[in-house]
């Protein structure tokens, strides 16, 4: 579709130019006795006046210039008739008439046309009306009804998306009305837990498109809410793009679900080896995350460097940060809710090529529309960089840091309505210094669920499954070999009820078992001078019950409320030590213990959370929301160090550790902007947790079997406003952020000389002010993405001495309040450049390349600050930068 | 136990990390008194030190000292010693005076503004043997590829045995070398003339066929300094009463030439600690070794065992250790070192200030 060529066009031009001057705008239209083409009319002004028109016929076929219209100067008429067609035209030298349609309709036509092929969507083509018939430029209706394959009954609520805009929704009778101008659509029809329907649609003249979507053949896994709007999700819960996640630039071309987390607003990190977030002030052990229903421990590959979860094996990822439903519960502060991806009715695979790592998945129906399978795997082999690397230090070469990860989905559908589904995870990291100690920690989880839908509105999820947590210290230096290991492994049950209706009801029955090995130190050798230590086993059992109701309270006011009674119990066999009234709780104090026998009921512990989402429509675009949650914590991540270390201990709740109770209040503001292309959002919110346990100075917290004397419960209270602005659609898509929030923390005791900063209120660890977030996603060409990520947050509390001294020739510091200096500010900027395979839709192999480039400036942003002699008695501070410099990688990726 | 540092050194190479000096906001010093004593079984004088804490950017081994405390070491039975100030800060028995093991010391100090500090009365174990001292050559283990300083390294380390009374334990050690000077051959420019000007220790004047004279021996040519352990080296917690100990690193020194013109002769005590002084060294040795480590504990409070007797909220650092001290010897030469080393410099120089030593011979050399 291009103009004529210029070169005609110059020519034109060059033997016009001596006729003599006659304005364009004194040309009126002929005398017309009846309707006529304009196609006619332009022929006989070319005829009879000095004019000449350039266009191409199609675009004004069906243009009608009426008797009325005659001696209306041709400027006015056109200008009418072209009038919300697309179509512009143009004045040129007094003699001339560009006329020109714009194709950008046609063109994002084509693009959402193409997009829906390439991602094997199944394309229904409808023509209504006849080209040749085609008026330009009016505006046609566009109606009909939506319907369930099954029982013909009209669906409401169904999403309609044309060209990639939420255009129309369904009323209660299933219809819907649009006005339309223009001539080429995709119609998407969309609802959750039915298959999408795309449409292919070439619109001439008025009419209807009735359509009938079945269900999805994933039952229950979609009804979250994917592609809600924002104003109708609740408040503090986003959902990640997966394909986002890919396309990011990433740290050694990684792709990581955890470090998009880390750019929501409101959650921070303490750096780049740091193991998990942190969520509204809140601590990694406060977050839960949940693999298809089991809880993970550590979500950390490498330290922390990398998400122990392949992003290519997932389906989908729901983040709460607040507002958070009843069925979730057991942490304080946030939900992770990761669901694995399940094989398709075809089978495909894909694959992936890193400089640390590569990754495989393949999945596909064992038995057509009856059993499917999806599996995948990840493994590094970084044992290659680290012998590549030049170093005379002989320890390093034969040094090793790896890690894999492998899961498993198996699904089967008995009928249509009964659904098996078996789940398995496992990732495991290993640190082996030749020589020296090594390190290696695992999650595994695995779990079966059956879906059943009871009727059309009522579906049930059980689900057994299990999930074990560990790791182990390894020495072997006979003299001192020894093994340190720890574990915890929790086998659950869980019974989920939804049921879909106008209240759309959610209620069941969770019950997790814990067994934990708190601990065990054996030598590693017959000549180690190590002693066995063993920690006696613990175990204990948190059960809830739930309940939410999430219903139209008011027209306009939505509700989501719930309450979810949690139950905990520690069961024998244990210790529980005596500690003199009065007197701190220390070894020394120990007047007397109380044994008790196997599965006999050390302690319990009862909460009643309720639960609170409202969202109220201020106007078609905007809602205010507001969220209230209690959250009961019983297991506890006992740690001294500002990130999380492999070597940390959960510990669940006793006689002396209470339950973490949290509350958290948030208050929001949500905006759509230009036709749903641009979301933006406010959110307040003020969190306080009670229990929280801290440290005392010098405590020992490996293999301490009195750990209550090493630790003081206090109070975490942590606040904010959150800013975000996010534009989803276009060839420029990004978001930017900025998050306000404090957090601190209070350990007081009632001894004086226990108290955490003499009982003053002092930032936590994690506690950054100002964190602002800018990400990125350009579409240079259809193929090649340019996409980027800044990120600036103010620098992490750190405990700095302030003085220092020297015993016996060894320095010693003196630290006199904890978290009393801050970290220089970190902010870092990455970009990456993807190249996808081209688009054709019949290829053996569509392959793509990332280039990305990590901390582009090669900023060293301090992990931490210590202090260090530099030999001639002065004690000088350093700063360690974990990453010092820029890091490049490429990756390369393909599905089949 | 646990070495995270070779973690971090994994960390580094992979990912490029680094450490850099930085600046920091000026931190007041705290100014509190600190207490570095100790009786031991071997023979006097028992020395306690007593100084303020430094500031940050003040030189750590030059404290600002406690001068004209009342000093005293008290046993369980009521024997009271003494100690006089033999230079400020420094307090010290008689030679003659030496701890018992069995017995039972309290250390009590009076500043002369009245505050009173006392120990935890602490009991004298036997500190067991010590079976054997050996050293480990590694090559380019220091300075990361720095030549302009050593890059390789001797490693220290002990078998042996822990007594029946205790298993904590720590050792300590002094490495003594000799250096020669040459003092004589110091010249000044004098009209643009160099002319001889042996410094006065060095028993030559200017004068005679070699522009200078000997007139009495030299008392600045010879020097044996001292490199004092800087590591904390104790027993695993873990570890048996009664238990071997085999392998023990206990530290280092750079490999220096000057170290080996003659020989070294590293000098390892190993003492037994109450509990008190055991905890104050694990957290001295987490402090140290998490420093610049990705897994440095967030802050480590290090506690002594004195107190204030007369203002409880006053803090008081530092420990009186009660130490029961079993000694042995290792001599080093240029021959177990695998690698050439070069001849000496000639240094035109007072040994003394040069090397910062001192010229009295040590009795086992």
């Amino acid at each position: 579709m291009t103009l004529k060529t210029c070169g005609i066009v110059l020519l034109v031009l060059i033997s016009a130019l001596s006729v003599p001057a006659q304005t364009l705008q004194d040309i009126r239209i002929p005398d017309l006795k009846e309707p006529e083409s304009l196609l006619s009319v332009i022929s006989k002004l070319e005829k009879h006046e000095k004019i000449k028109f350039f266009f191409r016929e199609e675009w004004l076929t069906g243009f009608v210039v009426l008797p009325s219209d005659s001696g209306q100067p041709l400027e006015n008429v056109l200008t009418t008739k072209f009038k919300d067609t697309g179509i512009t035209f143009s004045f040129l030298y007094d003699y001339a008439v560009i006329i020109i349609s714009d194709p950008a309709q046609f063109l994002e036509y084509k693009e959402n046309l193409e997009r829906a092929i390439e991602s094997r969507k199944i394309i229904e083509s409808r023509i209504i009306g006849d080209r040749k018939k085609l008026v330009p430029g009016k505006v046609l209706h566009l109606q009909g009804t939506v319907r369930d394959a099954k029982n013909k009954a009209p669906l409401k609520g169904v999403d309609m998306i044309i060209n990639d805009r939420l255009t129309a929704t369904t009323d209660d009778e299933g219809n819907y009305s649009i006005r339309l101008s223009g001539n080429e659509f995709v119609l998407i029809f969309k609802l959750p837990s039915f298959e999408e329907k795309f449409i292919d649609l070439q619109i001439f003249e008025s009419g209807r498109v009735d359509v009938i979507l079945e269900d999805s053949p994933t039952i229950l896994e979609e009804v979250v809410f994917t592609g809600e709007n924002l104003t109708d999700r609740e408040i503090g819960q986003v959902n990640l793009s997966l394909q986002g996640v890919k396309r990011a630039p990433a740290l050694l071309g990684e792709a990581d679900v955890i470090r998009q987390i880390q750019q929501q607003p409101g959650v921070t990190t303490v750096g780049e080896v740091s193991n998990g977030f942190n969520v509204r002030g809140g601590g990694v052990d406060q977050n839960l995350v949940l693999y298809d229903g089991i809880p993970i421990f550590n979500t950390a590959h490498a330290l922390g460097f990398f998400s122990a979860f392949n992003a290519y094996a997932l389906q989908q990822v729901s983040f709460y940060r607040g507002g958070i439903p009843a069925e979730y519960g057991g942490r304080a502060s946030s939900v992770l809710n990761i669901t694995s991806r399940e094989g398709s009715d075809e089978w495909h695979g894909n694959g992936g090529i890193g400089i640390l790592s590569s990754y495989a998945s393949v999945g596909g129906p064992l038995k057509k529309k009856k059993t499917t399978l999806m599996a995948s795997a990840r493994a590094s082999y970084s044992d290659w960089i680290l012998n590549m690397i030049k170093s005379d230090y002989k320890d390093l070469r034969h040094s090793s840091l790896s890690f894999y990860d492998a899961s498993l989905k198996l699904a089967h559908n008995f009928t249509p309505r009964t659904k098996l589904v078996f789940s398995g995870y496992l990732s495991k990291d290993q640190f082996t210094l030749s020589n020296d100690t090594s390190y290696a920690y695992q999650n595994i989880s695995a779990s079966v669920s059956v879906i059943h839908s009871i009727t059309d509105k009522l579906f049930v999820h059980a689900q057994i499954g299990t999930g074990d947590y560990g790791y182990s210290i390894t020495e072997p230096e006979p003299a001192s070999a020894f093994e340190l290991k720890y574990g915890v492994t929790y086998p659950s049950l869980k019974i989920d009820f939804n049921y879909d209706g106008e209240h759309k009801l959610t209620f069941g029955f969770h019950s997790t078992f814990y067994a934990f090995k708190p601990g065990e130190l054996k030598p590693g050798s017959q000549a180690s001078g190590i002693s066995r230590v063993a920690m006696p086993d613990e175990h204990s059992i948190e059960s809830a019950l739930y309940f939410a109701d999430n219903f139209q309270l008011a027209p306009k006011l939505s509700v989501n409320a719930g309450v979810r009674l949690s139950f905990y119990q520690r069961i024998g066999k244990g210790t529980v030590y005596l500690y003199e009234p009065g007197m701190p709780m220390e070894t020394r104090n120990i007047y007397d213990s109380v044994e008790y026998g196997g599965g006999e009921l050390m302690k319990a512990y009862a909460g009643v959370e309720p639960r609170l989402a409202m969202t109220y429509s201020l106007h078609k675009d905007g809602a205010l929301k507001f969220g209230y949650n209690r959250m009961y914590q019983y297991l506890h991540l006992i740690t001294n160090t500002a990130s999380v270390t492999p070597v940390d201990i959960w510990q669940s709740s006793n006689t002396y550790f209470k339950p973490q109770i949290a509350d958290q209040f948030s208050f929001g503001y949500a905006r759509e902007l230009r036709e749903n292309s641009v979301e933006v959002f406010a959110e307040v919110f003020y969190k306080s947790v009670q229990n929280v346990l801290d440290f005392k100075d010098g405590a020992k917290l490996l293999l301490n079997p009195q750990l209550e004397t090493a630790l003081l419960p206090g109070r975490a209270t942590s606040y904010g406003l959150e800013l975000s602005a996010e534009k989803l659609k276009g060839r420029l898509i990004g978001s930017v952020n900025y998050t306000f929030s404090r957090s601190f923390r209070k350990g007081t005791s009632s001894f004086e000389s226990e108290n955490i900063n003499q009982g003053e209120q002092y930032p936590s660890n994690y506690d950054q002010p100002h964190i602002v977030n800018l990400s990125w996603r350009y579409g240079i060409t259809r193929r090649y993405f340019f996409t980027g990520f800044f990120t600036y947050h103010t620098g992490r509390p750190v405990s700095l001495p302030h003085s220092t001294y020297s015993v016996d020739g060894v320095p010693v510091l003196d630290f006199p309040s904890r978290n009393n200096y801050r970290l220089s500010d970190y902010h870092r900027l990455d970009v990456a450049l993807i190249i996808e395979g081209n688009h054709k839709r019949k290829k053996v192999l569509d392959g793509s390349w990332t280039i990305s480039l990590y901390n582009v400036y090669g900023r060293k942003n301090a992990y931490s600050v210590f202090y260090a002699d530099d030999g001639r008695g002065n004690i000088k501070p350093y700063k360690l930068s974990v990453i010092g410099s820029i890091v490049p990688s490429i990756s390369y990726s393909f599905k089949f | 136990m646990m070495r995270p540092g070779y973690i971090l050194i994994v960390l580094i190479l992979l990912m490029d990390s680094c450490v850099d000096p930085v600046n920091l906001p000026i931190i007041r010093n705290a100014n509190v008194m600190v207490v570095d004593g100790m009786i031991t079984n071997a023979a006097g004088p028992q020395t306690v030190r007593l100084f303020y804490t430094s500031a940050l950017d003040e030189n750590v081994n030059l404290p600002a000292p406690v001068p004209n405390a009342t000093v005293t070491i008290t046993d369980d039975l009521g024997t009271v010693v003494v100690l006089s100030e033999t230079s400020e800060g420094v307090y010290e028995t008689d030679s003659g005076f030496s701890g018992v093991v069995g017995r039972t010391y309290t250390l009590n100090i009076q500043k002369d503004d009245g505050s009173a500090y006392e120990s935890v009365p602490t009991l004298m174990k036997e500190s067991g043997v010590i079976a054997s001292v050996y050293q480990d050559f590694r090559e380019n283990v220091l300075n990361d590829g720095d030549l302009t300083k050593p890059q390789d390294a001797l490693y220290f380390y002990v078998d042996a045995q822990a007594s029946d009374q205790t298993n904590l334990l720590r050792w300590r050690w002094r490495a003594t070398y000799y250096v020669r000077t040459y003092p004589e051959l110091v010249t000044r420019r004098i009209d643009g003339e160099i002319v001889p000007f042996p410094l006065p220790c060095s028993g030559y004047e200017p004068g005679g066929d070699g522009g200078i004279t000997y007139v009495k021996p030299c008392t600045c040519c010879e020097c044996w300094p001292v490199i004092n352990s800087n590591t904390v080296a104790i027993t695993q917690p873990q570890s048996n009463t009664d238990a071997l100990f085999a392998h023990e690193y206990i530290g280092r020194v750079p490999v220096d030439q000057v170290y080996f013109y003659e020989k070294m002769v590293v000098e390892v005590d190993q003492l037994s600690v109450s509990d008190e002084v055991y905890q104050f060294w694990l957290l001295t040795k987490t402090q140290l070794e998490g420093a610049g480590s990705i897994f440095q504990p967030n802050i480590i409070k290090v506690r002594g065992n004195m107190r204030s007797v007369t203002d409880n909220n006053e803090e008081v650092f530092g420990v009186f250790s009660v130490s029961a001290v079993t000694t042995e010897r290792l001599t080093i030469t240029s021959q177990d070192i695998p690698k050439q080393l070069f001849p000496q410099d000639t240094i035109k120089s007072d040994c003394r200030l040069y090397y910062k030593a001192s010229n009295q011979r040590p009795p086992f050399w």
